[in-house]
Formats: structure tokens, sequence, C-alpha cells
């Protein structure tokens, strides 16, 4: 997979215990491309290269996300940054974030408070990230993450400027240490039972349910070695069974609107 | 409830009317988009959220003075005009945004009703509908229903419009005709449940079938999809709770059990209060 862990940084749990509290308290803002409980919040916003933070009562009330931000990363060259909490099976559909040749972003995570559950994918590998861990995304792969646990995962989610080396986006190399032995989780494979029972959806799948359908496929890469892009296959599978045209037109909007149009 | 296709006279029953008019009220619908929206995480899916405009703790049902409420001033006088508002108890905006539902569920239990719960739909369309046991139906604008919740009920918006209603509570020690100001025009009237075709051996292998790959980080997605299946299917919407416990069990996980068990007490009951 091409997303990697870059290092760690040193995060005080002190200071992080003051706001962390905070931001589960929060009322964040909704994704429409998320499922369950997956919200956000934009601390720094603007066009690059005048991103900066937000002024408003929301975002002073996280000093120490600031300096975490401001003392690690190169700040003129951040394009956004965010919190984005996930928790209860909240989780985010399959996607690539662009479709061309050329990166939009370059996007590092780095958990605040996270948990055995909070899983990322990318293709059909499936991975754990620390806190304190600085994680690459390759947005353009298909990608997913969420957490299965009532406990909230909290990221800082900082995207950069697409032109800027990875190295460069530290303030310097003694930002970080060296990054741990990724933790990825090992899945056994689908069986041919289990796609059967998949293309069996089938038999109850409507223009009413298309949407919860692949809600449902959408996680089955995280208890399968499967990748994650194959949700979108196996619901254009289920609505070509349907005698309802429409459906399948609307299974293969989804694919493209998803993981860009012609990705196979 | 009876079954599909056939008059409908107990339990949620259409009451009256609200004397709106829903070009004049696009304003205060508009105004409705900035409310501080509840989104009830885990009860509804997708964009389901809910509001509290008004409380009887909050003082007189006044909409000039203050809060929410003052920003909806056409449907609190509509409101005034057609209730004995002295015995409303909360006033909440029900907003489905898009596509979205919420999970068979009851508020209460028969022997404790909490609320009488009217349901006024300010904005919605034919593919707005409800729920209740084995029937399937749909309020259209300015229409009072009272729902009874304490049976199984639900309610889902299939369209890509916004789908907003005014919710009403009243004192249940009240008969539902002395919550109208003029209870002559209380009009209990039947409805008619949209038809859907039975479930076939097809349709119950596709349910069955999804022991195969659940979960317990799945569980809830599954009981999110079963819990659309009656809208097209001649089912009791609670039927989804039995189906999650069957499929729990031919997924030999104790824990997916456990968790079908913890669902439909979240959402059947028995209730702690």
């Amino acid at each position: 997979m091409n997303a990697r862990c870059m290092g760690v940084i040193s995060l005080s749990s002190d200071l992080l215990a003051r706001e962390i509290p905070i931001m589960e308290s929060l009322r964040l803002s909704s994704c429409d491309d998320a499922v369950g409980p997956w919200i956000h919040r934009s601390l720094w916003a603007g066009d690059h290269p005048k991103a900066e933070p937000i002024k408003d009562e929301v975002r002073e009330q996280f000093p120490y996300l600031d300096q975490v931000t401001s003392d690690n990363f190169r700040t003129e060259q951040i394009l956004s940054v965010r919190i984005f909490c996930a928790s209860r099976g909240g989780y985010i559909r399959p996607h690539r974030d662009w479709t061309g040749s050329e990166r939009a972003f370059t996007r590092l995570h780095i958990p605040l408070q996270t948990n055995g559950e909070a899983l990322n994918s990318e293709d059909d590998s499936v991975y754990h990230m620390g806190v304190g861990e600085v994680w690459y995304l390759d947005g353009s792969r298909p990608h997913c993450g969420g957490c299965f646990h009532e406990s909230p995962r909290i990221h800082l989610i900082l995207d950069f400027a697409p032109d800027i080396p990875l190295t460069e986006l530290f303030r310097d190399s003694a930002c970080i240490s060296a990054a741990p032995q990724p933790t990825t989780v090992n899945r056994d494979p689908l069986t041919s039972r289990q796609l059967e029972a998949i293309h069996g959806l089938a038999g109850i799948v409507t223009e009413k349910n298309l949407s919860p359908t692949l809600n449902l496929l959408s996680l089955v890469h995280f208890d399968r070695q499967v990748t994650s892009a194959s949700a979108y296959d196996w619901l254009i599978t289920i609505a070509g069974q349907s005698p309802d045209p429409a459906l399948l037109s609307r299974a293969k909007q989804l694919k493209s609107a998803y993981l860009g149009p012609g990705w196979s | 409830m009876n079954d599909g296709g056939v008059i409908c006279t107990s339990g949620t029953q259409l009451v009256g009317r609200l004397s709106i008019d829903p070009q004049r009220l696009a304003p205060e619908i508009k105004a409705t988009e900035s409310f501080p929206m509840d989104p009830s995480v885990g009860y509804g899916v997708g964009s389901w959220c809910k509001c509290l405009v008004w409380a009887s703790k909050m003082g007189p049902l006044d909409t000039a003075k203050s809060g929410l409420a003052a920003s909806l001033p056409m449907l609190m006088a509509a409101i005034h005009e057609t209730f004995r508002v002295e015995a409303i108890n909360h006033l909440q905006i029900f907003s489905i945004k898009g596509r979205g539902f919420i999970l068979p569920h009851r508020d209460w239990v028969p022997a404790r009703p909490l609320h009488t719960r009217l349901h006024i739909p300010l904005q919605t369309n034919e593919q707005c509908l409800h729920a209740e046991e084995a029937s399937v139906f749909h309020m259209s604008e300015g229409e009072a229903w009272v729902v009874d919740a304490s049976l199984t009920h639900s309610a889902a918006n299939f369209s890509e419009a916004n789908r907003i209603h005014v919710v009403v509570d009243f004192d249940p020690e009240v008969p539902v005709h002395e919550l109208f100001r003029v209870p002559g025009n209380c009009e209990s009237a039947p409805f008619e449940s949209i038809d859907r075709p039975k479930p076939t051996s097809d349709s119950l292998d596709a349910i069955y079938g999804l022991a195969e790959i659940a979960s317990a980080r799945n569980f809830q997605r599954i009981a999110d999809m079963l819990a659309t299946v009656h809208y097209d299917r001649q089912v009791n919407c609670a039927a989804m709770y039995d189906w999650l416990s069957e499929i729990a069990h031919r997924s030999d996980e104790a824990k997916l059990v456990d968790l079908a068990a913890v669902l439909q007490r979240r959402y059947l009951g028995p209730f702690d209060f």
C-alpha cells in the first residue's frame, strides 16, 4: 500500500487530555459521504498560500492543537487543518480523493485518540494508526476509514499543497522520530458462500435500500481480504439482477462518483 | 393496524388540518434550515435530525418574543388558532434533508404514554413514508396526524428533496378531540395502507444469508438495511429485529446474538421510564 507512517511526533498526553473532551463535546459537521457518527471540524482554512487558523471561539479552545501544528509542520504550505471524530461504526465510504494523475493535495493523519477498532484501509490492506504517528495517505487509491468502538477515534488531519516533497512538510527533521512497524490487520479470504450471500442481496434490493446496501457492503473489507472497491462491483452485480433498470444505472453512478469514471 | 391495502382504523390517524398556505410558509421552512439540529445518531440513518423549538418549561408559547419559535410566526399563529396550546408539552421540527430514515422503534409503552403526538408535514412529497406495524402510509402537507408512538413505527424520505414536519407533543391525559380549540374540527379519519407484495422465499433467503458476512463491525449497517424492507414488502416493521436475531444465531457468534438483543431492547423496549 502507498499509505505509510512517516514517523512519530511528540504529543503531551496532559495537554491533549485538556482538549479532547472539548472535541468530543463539540457539535461537529457530518459529511455527505459518511455513514454513522463520522464528523469533522475545520480549524485552519483559506486559499493557499493564505490558509490560516479560523478565528472563532471553537478553534480558540484548542491552543495545544495549534501548537502541535505550528511546532511540527511548515504552516506556510498548509491548505487546511481539521479534526475528524468517528465512533460507534462511523465510517466514510470507500473513495478516491481525486481521479487524475495530478495530486490534489498531500494529506497527513495524526491520531490524537484511538483504539484497536479504529481502522483505515487502502485497496485490500487494512491498518491501524497509533497516537502521534504521522501517516501519509494516498488519495488516488480507494481508501476508507472508520471506528467500530464506542470510544471516539480523533484524528488531526492536515492537507498541504501537493507539490511539496513529503520530507519538506516538517519544520525540521528533529520533529519526527522513526516510524514504528505498521499495524496491519490480517483477514480471512472471502469464501464462495460469503460471495453468494452478497450477490443474494438481489432478493431484497430496491431503489429504497440501494444506499443502505452499499453502506453494508463497504464494511466487508474490514473483515475479509478484499479491496474496499469491491463494494461497488458487488452493488453493480446485485443491482443488475433487479428488474428495475434504474437500479443498475444508480449503482454504476455510485461507483463512478466515489472511485472516478473508468475505475476498474 | 391491518394488512396493506385495507382501511386502518386504530393507532395512528389523520385527525385534522392546519390552515397554512405552503407558499407563504416557505420563508419559515427556509428558516428551519439554520436551526441547531440534533442528528440523533444511532436512531436515524442519513440526514434524519430534529430540533426542539419550544417546551412548556420555557414559558408561554408566545410567537413574538423569543427563541426559535419567533422565527416561525405564521406556523405558531396557525397552531394557536387550531389547538389548545396550554396542553402542549413540546414542539419540535423533525427534518430529513434528502434521503434518510429512522429505524423502527417505540417511544413509550401503551401503559405509560409520555405524550399525545401530532405530526404536521410542512414540506413533503410522495416518497416520504411512515410505517406503523404492518402499515405504510404518506402524510400530506398541512395534515395533522396523531401518531401512536407506543406501536412500532418508522419514517423515511426516499427522495432527494427535504422533508420537514412540525411535531407537537400534547398532554396525554387530554382526549384528542379536546386538543383542538374547536373540538368539532377534529375529524378522526381512517387511512389506507400502501399495498406491497409479501416477502418471497428469495427475499427471506437474502435476509438470512447475511449471517455469512455479519460481524460486530457491520451489524448496525445490516440493521439499517433491514429497516427499509417493510417499505417494499408486506411485513410488520418490527420484523427486522426478528431477522437480526435469526441472522445472529445463524452466524454462531455469541457477540452478535447479544448485539441483536441490545438493538431490539433499545428500539422496542422495555424502557426504563
